[in-house]
């Protein structure tokens, strides 16, 4: 999938903007605080149909605006284009339209444009939480898959409904509870069984990323620990991926109901639902040890960096469209021998967009095809047709650059 | 910061109430109000002389929570309707849809509501208690559930399944499945998934 146009309306400090960008490489160059990490989050917004930083809606309008829009332009590997829209008044509910149908669920976006965003947190993926790798795993899934992305969307509306239930414990009917947990049984089943199905490949995935990025680093494992599933529970193979079968979902079923009786007590104690998929962890094991306790930066920041290459190589394969690529301010953190291994990677057919401060990192992608620059500045976006050596100068005076040494 | 008036705190009041009716939203209720506004003097008592009639004389009825102008509303009234069966729904608008299509020949409950703890909203605020209490003196045979396919809707049908688990009863839920003139290009797996096990022999 190809993003041919984009036009925001008050998103964030981006007032007005429009552009026609490249199928290849969009360089937003400018100093920090200019709108570039907000235009890389507008460009998100559309893919599960909300901020890909985690912001509340509301927070992304622009101060005193009543409203903000996002507008997309998008050609599927057909080259038929979709437009996509989003409307996000600052009271009431954001209304999201494909080709001008307003759709009634987010996961209706599946499909439509999958984008992989690399960040200057990035290495949190490797070195944070658990629950932070699970999230990735989710969005993961989602990204492939609108009825994983809407069973997930249930799951939670259920677990909400559940643990609003337990905070007025003591006076809770047992009635009501087990409806609420057959509920979240029923959910929460196929997300477990579809997550330990693509483990597996999205481990050699991985694992074939980071030996290419770190010759001789280790070896890297992915572990999900599961509240409710045991660690030998296996799911029978199925090359074809035809999809959960209905033996591992009951058999999910009866682990689940199990883990939910167990924790009862426990749950009426703590006042929320203490087992199921919200509370599995992912952990990345580097030599067959945990990353995140004994891994070093580096090992960690190249974990993270193949942890999300490994997704882009995923949603090809499962959705024979290649992700949009977001990178923003991702080269800074890099040694050199990362960054062209990360470079080497997005050489592939990938649409690129790279938001960046360094006038080095337009100097380094000059001679790639299809390249396009702009200037953003105070929120206002300024293509540069000249990016010659003597026009580059001037614009690192500008910016207060000195030129990269070695 | 205060908030931007009108110029008149009358206008201002009437555009807050219409504001707080389901489905509209503050510009809408300004639009609303500027038409009274703009209306002539007959329309506008019109409307108002509907409004108090309507609560002057439009309540729930007694039996099904439905709408009635007298203790009891016309389906619950009329003696051809079937009292072996009787759908479960959620609001009164609910019975008007089914009506319209004319499909169902029994009586209806109306719940009031879906199961939300997150809104509130847990067994005792819905009208279950006079649902058993229906069942058990009015030769009931067969219960429709006939809720939304939603997480709530899902939820409450389950608990009075669970709450009318007798042998003697039948309760059945309408089918999830393919829209009558849809595509199957257009129904999603979970749809679908629905509809394939709820299939049903040709003929």
């Amino acid at each position: 999938m190809i993003l041919e146009r984009v036009k925001l309306t008050n998103f964030r400090n981006l007032e007005q903007i429009e552009l026609d960008v490249s199928p290849r490489i969009n360089i937003f160059l400018g100093r920090n605080g200019q709108g570039k990490t907000n235009l890389l989050e507008a460009l998100g917004y559309l893919s599960l149909g909300r901020s890909p930083r985690g912001c509340r809606d509301q927070e992304l309008i622009q101060f005193d605006e009543a409203f903000g829009r996002i507008d997309l332009v998008v050609g599927d590997r057909h080259g038929d284009a979709t437009r996509l829209e989003a409307a996000i008044p600052r009271d009431g509910k954001k209304r999201i339209r494909i080709d001008g149908q307003v759709v009634e669920r987010l996961s209706d976006l599946v499909g439509h444009w999958s984008v992989v965003r690399f960040d200057p947190d990035e290495v949190e993926l490797a070195k944070g939480s658990p629950e932070h790798r699970r999230r990735f795993l989710d969005h993961t899934l989602s990204l492939s898959s609108a009825e994983y992305f809407r069973r997930l969307l249930d799951y939670r509306r259920a677990l909400a409904q559940k643990n609003r239930l337990l905070k007025s414990w003591p006076r809770v009917s047992a009635s009501e509870l087990e409806v609420w947990n057959q509920e979240l049984v029923k959910w929460g089943c196929p997300l477990l069984v579809e997550r330990q199905s693509v483990l597996g490949r999205l481990e050699e995935l991985t694992a074939r990323i980071y030996s290419e990025m770190a010759p001789e680093g280790g070896t890297i494992e992915l572990r999900l620990r599961s509240t409710v599933l045991p660690p030998q529970f296996e799911i029978p193979a199925d090359p074809e991926a035809l999809g959960p079968t209905q033996e591992s979902l009951d058999r999910a079923g009866d682990h689940f109901r199990i883990a939910l009786e167990d924790a009862r007590m426990e749950e009426s104690r703590f006042g929320h639902c203490r087992v199921g998929p919200h509370r599995d962890r992912l952990e990345l094991l580097l030599r067959g040890r945990s990353l995140r306790r004994y891994g070093s930066q580096g090992e960690m920041r190249t974990a993270s960096i193949a942890l999300k290459l490994a997704q882009g190589e995923f949603l090809f394969e499962r959705t024979q469209s290649r992700p949009a690529v977001l990178l923003d301010d991702t080269f800074s953190e890099l040694d050199r021998e990362r960054t062209d291994a990360l470079q080497t990677w997005l050489h592939q057919e990938h649409q690129l967009f790279i938001a960046t401060a360094r006038i080095d990192d337009v100097v380094g992608m000059r001679e790639w095809p299809g390249l396009r620059v702009w200037q953003v500045e105070g929120g206002r976006l300024t293509e540069l047709d000249d990016i010659s050596d003597a026009r580059l100068e001037v614009l690192r005076e500008e910016l207060g650059q000195e030129e990269a040494r070695g | 910061m205060s908030r931007p008036t009108y110029g008149s705190h009358r206008l201002d009041r009437l555009i807050k109430l219409l504001g707080r009716l389901p489905g509209i939203g503050s510009k809408s209720a300004a639009r609303i109000a500027l038409h009274l506004l703009a209306d002539s003097d007959q329309g506008v008592q019109e409307l108002m002389g509907a409004v108090q009639d309507v609560k002057d004389h439009v309540r729930p009825c007694e039996r099904c929570g439905g709408i009635a102008e007298s203790e009891l509303c016309s389906i619950c009234e009329d003696p051809r309707r079937d009292r072996g069966e009787l759908c479960v729904v959620a609001q009164a608008t609910d019975c008007f849809n089914i009506e319209r299509a004319a499909v169902f020949q029994g009586r209806y409950h109306v719940l009031g509501g879906l199961l939300s703890p997150l809104d509130g909203i847990q067994p005792a605020d819905l009208n279950l208690g006079s649902l058993a209490h229906r069942i058990a003196s009015e030769d009931v045979e067969e219960v429709v559930i006939a809720l939304s396919a939603s997480v709530e809707g899902e939820a409450t049908a389950l608990y009075i399944q669970r709450m009318l688990d007798d042998d003697r009863l039948r309760i059945t839920r309408l089918a999830t499945g393919i829209p009558v003139g849809g595509h199957l290009d257009f129904v999603d797996d979970v749809t679908l998934e629905r509809a394939f096990s709820g299939r049903r022999p040709l003929g």
